[in-house]
């Protein structure tokens, strides 16, 4: 429980007094502002409302900051609208289902405890570039279905693949994922009906009577180094700040095992690992009385909603037991998160293995990484976290 | 043995369908025990029984088809969505109030639509039906 104030694991939320005055909140973004929706009613309905407020508008403009200026490629499912949408996503949806399974999970378990023994024989680790990182590209070649030491190579682009440290929109970087990609898909395009990877299978797969074409395909793909890297790195590193802070709550899930898919859910809704994207609006709209133009962009702040004290009692608190928790961590709608189930899988496998193997985790230092959004400063996780584990 | 013997043991996905699982501590449960009729979207119906739990977990447990229960039961993933028989709607009763939230918006939605992870099994479900909505 939060009896003294934790220097390090507290998510403080930067939207109550705006969403609780006007609901909605104007920022800038490079000329193209973004209202950003903050209630959990609003940010539900507006996700809904796909025919007003859409995905499928220039690749890039929906992602705050926009990408219009680095990138023309469409990302796929997620910057498509139905009747599009509708059947690219039934195309990968089994595939991101696959998490379920038992020997997904097992395999997930075997990584994930290597990866925890190896933290601990070091002793003390720098949890985001030693720990999270290499546990989240380890974890997606399990995801995508190709060998582990695939997962070196994308360990070497570092925690964001379009970002380097002088530049927040580095084109440059980007391209070497585009490369990657590229490679990936001639080499899979030798052996299309063999392979197993997730290349193979959107090289076999049919959309309207024909096969996906070169650009589709690595749409898809981008979208799943892109989507599932920095979420899944700030969940896994915030999730062992919070058990360096809370060991009380450790110790429950350690004598309390099934609280363990509870305990995901509610860390899930209090990091919210992406705080929020953006839609186009199609014609003159209003959210939360305020009017929105045609062609202008609203967001969908999932991190304010999830702290909406209307659904949610003690919002800033983390109930690691909370029973109805409807959080927006991972959409709402028809573009709700396709990686949920191997993230949710993740985090599970990890705090189970953090319950059976670490007895302390304690934090020697850290840099909070605080996103900007207009006048709003949102703590989304850590540039550093320095640990001593055993 | 009725295969539903097992159903309480979620989120245990593994132990399913093929696998009878027994465990004494249901034995306790055996004499008030709710049986549930499920129709799936491809009209297959399922007749399965629970002592406890939520109808999620029964559902998950013996994969039904439709119903994923990805977030665990907490209200938060609408993965296991169903339409009650208008005449069992007195038995189920109404949903709550963040359950009526997540369906507000849910396109699939009807007057007697409820998230099944907010159904607790007991002998008052016995004999509905419940009609899976995606
Ligand atoms: C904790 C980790 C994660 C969080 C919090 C998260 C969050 C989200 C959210 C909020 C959306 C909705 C975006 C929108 O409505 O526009 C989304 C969509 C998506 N996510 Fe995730 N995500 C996570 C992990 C992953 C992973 C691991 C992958 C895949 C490797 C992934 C792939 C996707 C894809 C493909 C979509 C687009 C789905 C569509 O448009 O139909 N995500 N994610
Ligand atoms: C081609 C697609 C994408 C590109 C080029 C891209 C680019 C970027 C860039 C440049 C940043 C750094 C922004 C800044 O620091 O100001 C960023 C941050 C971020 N992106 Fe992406 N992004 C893409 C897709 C996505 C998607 C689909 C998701 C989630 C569903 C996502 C989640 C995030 C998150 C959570 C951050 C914050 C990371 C942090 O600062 O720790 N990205 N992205
Ligand atoms: S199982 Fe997720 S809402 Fe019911």
């Amino acid at each position: 429980m939060s009896s003294a104030k934790c220097p390090f694991s507290e998510f403080p939320d930067p939207f109550a007094a705006a969403r609780a005055a006007e609901g909605i909140r104007e920022i800038d973004d490079q000329g193209d502002p973004v209202k950003m929706v903050l209630g959990h009613r609003d940010v539900r309905k507006s996700a809904h409302d796909w025919r007003t407020f859409q995905s499928g508008a220039k690749p890039g403009r929906i992602v705050v900051p926009s990408e219009v200026n680095i990138r023309d490629i469409r990302q796929i499912p997620f910057e498509t609208d139905p009747p599009e949408h509708t059947e690219y996503r039934a195309l990968v949806e089994g595939w991101f289902r696959r998490p379920l399974t038992e020997s997904y999970e097992a395999g997930l378990t075997n990584l994930i405890n290597q990866e925890l023994d190896r933290a601990i024989s070091s002793g003390e680790l720098e949890v985001v570039h030693d720990f999270a990182l290499p546990l989240q590209s380890r974890a997606l070649t399990l995801l995508l279905n190709c060998p582990l030491e695939e997962a070196e190579e994308w360990i070497g682009w570092g925690t964001h693949v379009f970002r380097s440290d002088d530049d927040p929109l580095d084109g440059d970087k980007a391209n070497q994922l585009y490369d990657y990609l590229d490679a990936q898909i001639e080499r899979a395009s030798r052996d299309v009906e063999n392979g197993e990877d997730i290349f193979a299978h959107l090289l076999r797969a049919e959309y309207r009577g024909r096969k996906l074409t070169h650009e589709e395909i690595k749409g898809v793909m981008i979208l799943t180094f892109a989507g599932g890297r920095d979420t899944v790195i700030n969940a896994v590193t915030n999730t062992l700040a919070y058990f360096a802070g809370h060991p009380e709550d450790l110790q429950k899930i350690r004598e309390q095992p099934e609280l363990s898919a509870r305990a995901v859910e509610e860390l899930v809704r209090y990091f919210a690992p992406l705080t929020h994207m953006g839609r186009v609006a199609t014609s003159d709209a209003e959210v939360s009385g305020c009017p929105v133009a045609a062609d202008s962009r609203i967001s969908l702040c999932w991190a304010s909603a999830n702290r909406d004290p209307k659904v949610f009692e003690k919002p800033n608190e983390v109930d690691i037991e909370r029973k109805a928790n409807p959080h927006l961590s991972f959409g709402f709608g028809i573009h709700k998160c396709l990686g949920a189930p191997h993230a949710r899988q993740v985090l599970k496998v990890l705090i189970t293995a953090l319950t059976q193997r670490v007895s302390s985790i304690q934090v020697t230092d850290h840099q909070d990484n605080i996103e900007q959004w207009g006048d709003f400063n949102r703590k989304v996780g850590f540039h550093r976290l320095q640990v001593k584990i055993s | 043995m009725p295969q539903s013997w097992c159903t309480n043991r979620f989120p245990d996905k593994k132990e399913q369908s093929g696998t009878v699982y027994f465990f004494v501590n249901d034995l306790k449960f055996l004499t008030e025990m709710a049986k549930i009729n499920f129709i799936t979207k491809a009209g297959v119906e399922m007749q399965l029984e629970a002592a406890s739990g939520s109808v999620m977990e029964l559902a998950v447990n013996n994969s039904v088809p439709g119903i994923d229960g990805d977030c665990g039961g907490v209200c938060s993933c609408a993965t296991c969505h169903v339409h009650v028989a208008p005449e069992d709607w007195a038995q189920t009763g109404a949903p709550g109030d963040m359950e009526k939230d997540m369906l507000e918006f849910d396109d699939n939605a009807s007057e007697f639509s409820r998230l099944s992870c907010q159904m607790s099994i007991s002998d008052e479900l016995d004999g509905i039906t419940l009609k899976v909505a995606n």
